[in-house]
């Protein structure tokens, strides 16, 4: 079992489709990616969100988190078509 | 949250008043983001107000005229405003340190929230030091409320700092970060635009602040 599921989750594993990734350069540290998705992101020690799984949360969560990123950092990759559909 | 009023309270910026939906409950210092668009676009704004408040306040500069101005200004009292939150860290911690906030600009926005919820909620009798930067006198707004609280709480100052002012500003002149030597015992907190909040920060930690007593908040 994933080790972030036996760490207390209530969520059961998850396989997404839409893949994450953060913009160093343009994060800000504002922390809302962890605030929507705290399974998926995580802030380190400099103070910037970055990724610690994939599949932490369920799709639509990853995308309101990038979303809700204020310098719009986080991309958000469809794995089945290949497109990027945030930032649009 | 259902929009309740609407108010410029400087020439940049705009003041919008919420309703508080029942059982939001936030810490002093948090944001909350909005649905700016429909392809689901969001803008983060800090809350103005202090939990114990009735409403939720926020302000923002509206000069951008960006996707999250236009909204703001095209929302109209009693329509719906799509939020998400709260979120943020910058809050104040439970201890009996002194209280230093530093801000450019709009980034006082939290700092509101967090000072009233001090003062007047929690009743808290640690110093409480307010330093606000600007360019000029008319980009200063809730005058009214800082000089009210300055009177009415002996642990409360507050002073602005006026880059560029004109003839008649009998305050201070400078940069809002020339703090020297207020920093040693406090919890220090800084908001601003991202370079500014950069430059105090490491500016407060070369004077011997230490960072782990800083939290910073940049806008942008």
């Amino acid at each position: 079992m994933n080790d972030i599921y036996s760490q207390g989750s209530e969520k059961l594993p998850y396989k997404s489709r839409y893949q994450v990734k953060v913009i160093n350069d343009k994060c800000i540290g504002a922390a809302s990616c962890v605030a929507v998705a705290a399974m998926t992101f995580k802030m380190n020690d400099l103070n910037i969100a970055e990724v610690i799984d994939q599949d932490g949360n369920v799709d639509e969560e990853k995308l309101l988190a990038a979303q809700s990123c204020p310098t719009a950092a986080i991309e958000v990759i469809d794995t089945q078509t290949g497109e990027k559909i945030w930032p649009k | 949250m259902k929009v309740t009023g609407k108010r410029l309270i400087s020439k940049k910026m705009l003041e919008v008043t919420l309703e508080k939906p029942t059982g939001f409950d936030f810490e002093a210092g948090q944001y909350v983001s909005f649905k700016v668009d429909e392809e689901g676009s969001r803008r983060s704004y800090s809350i103005a107000s202090a939990p114990g408040e009735r409403e939720i306040l926020i302000a923002a500069d509206i000069t951008p005229m960006g996707k999250g101005t236009k909204y703001l200004l095209s929302r109209e009292v009693g329509e719906m405003m799509d939020a998400l939150g709260p979120m943020g860290r910058m809050t104040v911690k439970e201890e009996e340190k002194e209280l230093l906030f530093i801000a450019t600009g709009g980034g006082i926005v939290p700092f509101r929230s967090m000072i009233v919820e001090e003062l007047v909620y929690k009743k808290s009798r640690r110093s409480i030091k307010l330093k606000w930067g600007t360019r000029h006198e008319e980009d200063l707004f809730w005058m009214d409320l800082w000089e009210e609280l300055k009177s009415k709480y002996e642990n409360f100052r507050f002073e602005a700092v006026l880059s560029k002012p004109v003839n008649g500003w009998k305050g201070r002149v400078g940069h809002v970060c020339d703090v020297g030597g207020e920093t040693a015992k406090a919890e220090i907190f800084i908001c601003g635009s991202q370079e500014v909040v950069k430059e105090i920060s490491e500016k407060l930690v070369s004077e011997g602040a230490e960072k782990e007593r800083i939290q910073i908040e940049n806008f942008y």
